[in-house]
């Protein structure tokens, strides 16, 4: 009888034990994600495209290294970093009350830039197409200055006052 | 049932118990160790940048050790977003960004088990050479995203499954 007790004791342990799930070992280990954000791109228009006064019938340019004339843009990103320029560049500009237009035209020469490795307006680094993207390098201090020059057409009969457009340049890393 | 017998009894259970909890079963897996961070470098604001899980030096990497032959499951705790102070910067990770080698020669670029989903449960068995596990993600800073060193823990629990 206590033999059979015992038996029956030890068969429903077993059962038990059986039902236990396995023992379960565990082990945790903590990495990093780490990333380094450089300082995003910042770029300024820090002159306007300056024709002044323009005579009916008489095509006016200004030349990118004219200063205080020329359209000045000043860019400051991460050091040396590689970017995209794109212009988009007005086909002509507005009466300011009137609504008459007169012609704007950029060439493939009408831009340039400095990346701190020319002389500045005058003397910049390079020349860029402002009808194209460009892609160059920032100086070792992340700046860079453009400057775009334009020609305007005003016609025969072309409307007195005052006319303007946005010239926009948009820069992009291109995370090289 | 006699006093002695019921000592049996207890003495049995205790038995079991120390059984069920014997170090042989707890050391099936000994260990999980960090290898490698995960580690994007420098990233340009507006510009996602990927590490993939086969890019030794710059993938997440683990290694497993335990008894060859056991199984294990792993879970990884990952983050949507790393932090620089009050800045957040949004961290993704693919179905595929997970890869193990359990093999004596493990090979980071050519993984025996390869893109594995890290958001769910993998189970897979301990080799002779343990196991290696990597994890890739891909960073996605905003156009305006604040300069600043970023980070994310990623947790891995391993667990001694049996077999």
């Amino acid at each position: 009888m206590r033999l059979l007790r015992l038996f029956l004791i030890m068969t429903a342990f077993l059962a038990i034990l059986a039902a236990v799930p396995p023992a379960c070992a565990q082990e945790s280990a903590t990495i990093q994600a780490l990333a380094t954000v450089l300082p995003a791109l910042s770029i300024i228009g820090t002159h306007d495209l300056q024709f002044a006064t323009v005579l009916p019938g008489v095509n006016k340019a200004v030349n990118k290294a004219t200063l205080g004339s020329a359209g000045e843009f000043h860019i400051q990103g991460n050091n040396n970093a590689e970017i995209t320029l794109d212009f988009t560049l007005p086909v002509e500009l507005n009466h300011e009350t009137q609504a008459v237009t007169m012609i704007i035209l950029f060439n493939a020469t009408d831009a340039s830039y400095d990346d701190e490795s020319g002389g500045g307006q005058s003397l910049p680094a390079g020349i860029i197409d402002p009808r194209g993207i460009a892609t160059l390098d920032l100086g070792p201090t992340g700046q860079m200055d453009i400057w775009i020059g334009g020609t305007v057409q005003p016609g025969l009969t072309q409307t007195g006052g005052d006319y303007s457009a946005d010239i926009v340049l948009t820069a992009a890393y291109t995370g090289n | 049932m006699s006093k002695t017998q019921a000592i049996h009894i207890t003495g049995a259970f205790l038995s079991a118990a120390i059984l069920l909890c014997s170090p042989n079963l707890l050391a099936q897996v000994s260990g999980v160790t960090v290898v490698n961070n995960l580690t994007f470098g420098d990233v340009f604001p507006g510009i996602p940048k990927e590490v993939d899980e086969q890019t030794p030096g710059r993938a997440a990497e683990f290694e497993i050790t335990g008894i060859a032959g056991s199984e294990v499951t792993i879970e990884f705790m990952l983050p949507t977003y790393m932090n620089d102070g009050g800045y957040n910067m949004p961290l993704l990770f693919r179905q595929t960004d997970c890869s193990l080698d359990s093999s004596s020669t493990p090979d980071q670029t050519n993984p025996l088990f390869p893109d594995q989903d890290p958001w769910k449960t993998i189970t897979y068995g301990i080799g002779s050479g343990g196991i290696k596990v990597w994890l890739g993600g891909k960073v996605v800073p905003r156009i305006q995203q604040k300069d600043g060193s970023y980070s994310a823990d990623i947790v891995i629990t391993v667990t001694y499954i049996g077999t």
